[in-house]
């Protein structure tokens, strides 16, 4: 469980409160989706959760040990296989579990190919195969289907929907595109533009990747959160 | 294709030089063969090729000192912004200075004894290996390093893996110009300033007046100086990754 209270951002240098008084929870093996305006601290809370930056307010506790990211780029090292880049992060695993997990993310065909000869969508695939790799009880994913087209993203997201099924790993997403979050979300939380609070709070309870957004329901939901990230 | 074009290069050299060698003296244009039998005079005599390897090891020397220089002035000015400042303007100004004005100021130093060939030869190819080594500590991806530590890759495995192959097409670059400056700076250095070595014999074949001797010493220094390029291309090509597909 992962668990962020009071949390508030100031960035010193530009006397900057990027975020206000950010607290929530993300349960075991949840899905929780974050929504917010452009530049309301998306990323910034990920990368406080993820351990990059230590320069803040309150308490961001989390009861296991590992948490692997899936950045908006994928950040693989360019010199290094798609097999190479999955096992530099967890050296003492076995090969055949990061084969496993190449085929469960379906690239192991690629394993000897370099980053620079795999399209945007495969790049992102072993991104993922990495995280998994590394063990991690929570993911973090900061927008990392941006520049995937539409159908490329639906997979994608099918593909989080089945790890998260699959291995029950808690997940916090960050986007700015509603209709993913309504597509995977056990939950979601809207931002307030900056300086961020959560302004909204939506619970989902239909099965990832299997609603209908052209439902009632779903449009309405559609609505809500549309103007709650008008509201000034 | 290509060694079919140097095959002909090689042959119209040859046919060029046979003709001038007709037309002028032996003292202007020695013949093919009386430079062939200097060739063989040198490589078969032990003195001679001791002197082919007192060059080589000058040469060695200067790129051992030149890159522990070179790799500790140029870390510095990549990650401190007020040491690269200061640093630029004594570049620029080593950059355009001709080795043969330092080399009279490395004469008053050290004499007539080889060390000075070294010393020029050394502050010819600094600037290149500093600004290859900065160069390669500016470009290395932040971002890279940050997943590393996201992923808590240790210390060691981030400067094996991130920080290393980011900096080493920088510096293998560098390396490439500066070797090929090492090599004609320290003969230089060797003609004007001592009677040992490449250099020293080609000075002193000059002074005997025995053209073929010159060109003699000109030619293994040539032929050394390629294969030396050669085998350190072949080298650094080998640490590049050959087995991933495309």
């Amino acid at each position: 469980m992962l668990k962020v209270k009071n949390l508030k951002k100031v960035y010193q240098e530009h006397s900057l409160l990027a975020i206000k008084d950010l607290s929530f929870t993300v349960h075991d093996s949840e899905i929780v989706m974050i929504i917010g305006p452009s530049g309301c601290g998306k990323s910034t809370l990920l990368n406080i959760i993820s351990n990059n930056d230590n320069n803040y307010l309150g308490e961001v506790i989390f009861d296991k040990s590992k948490i692997g990211y899936v950045f908006q780029e994928d950040r693989l090292l360019p010199w290094k296989t798609v097999e190479e880049n999955v096992r530099l992060v967890n050296m003492e695993g076995e090969r055949e579990a990061a084969l496993k997990i190449l085929d469960a993310v379906d690239i192991l065909p690629f394993k000897d190919y370099l980053p620079k000869n795999l399209s945007g969508g495969m790049r992102q695939r072993c991104s993922i195969a990495r995280a998994l790799y590394y063990g991690s009880d929570l993911l973090l994913l900061d927008e990392p289907f941006k520049s995937l087209d539409h159908l490329l993203r639906n997979e994608m997201l099918k593909l989080i929907a089945k790890i998260n099924q699959d291995t029950n790993i808690s997940i916090l997403y960050v986007t700015h595109d509603i209709d993913e979050a309504l597509l995977l979300a056990d939950r979601i939380f809207v931002l307030s533009k900056r300086p961020s609070i959560i302004a909204d709070d939506f619970r989902i309870i239909e099965h990832p990747m299997k609603r209908n957004l052209e439902s009632p329901k779903f449009v309405d939901l559609k609505n809500r959160i549309i103007n709650t990230l008008e509201r000034p | 294709m290509t060694k079919k074009y140097n095959i002909i290069s090689f042959l119209i050299i040859m046919t060029i030089w046979w003709i001038g060698s007709k037309i002028f003296s032996p003292l202007v244009v020695p013949s093919i063969s009386m430079v062939g039998g200097s060739i063989l005079k040198i490589l078969s005599s032990p003195y001679l090729r001791y002197q082919i390897l007192l060059t080589l090891s000058r040469l060695l020397l200067t790129l051992i000192i030149a890159n522990l220089l070179g790799f500790s002035i140029g870390y510095f000015a990549g990650v401190n912004q007020i040491f690269r400042k200061l640093l630029k303007p004594i570049l620029s100004v080593l950059q355009v200075t001709p080795p043969v004005a330092i080399l009279i100021i490395a004469i008053m130093w050290f004499g007539f004894n080889g060390k000075p060939a070294i010393a020029i030869s050394v502050l010819a190819i600094l600037p290149t290996i500093i600004i290859s080594v900065q160069e390669g500590i500016l470009n290395i991806d932040n971002k890279l390093i940050q997943m590393g530590k996201t992923f808590k890759l240790s210390k060691e495995s981030i400067f094996k893996d991130i920080i290393i192959p980011s900096i080493s097409p920088h510096i293998t670059s560098g390396w490439k110009i500066s070797l090929g400056a090492a090599c004609k700076t320290i003969v230089m250095g060797e003609v004007l300033t001592t009677t040992t070595g490449i250099g020293g014999n080609i000075s002193e074949a000059r002074m005997n007046l025995e053209s073929e001797g010159v060109i003699a010493w000109t030619i293994i220094t040539i032929v050394l100086f390629g294969l030396i390029d050669q085998i350190v291309k072949i080298l650094l090509n080998k640490g590049k990754k050959t087995d991933a597909k495309s």
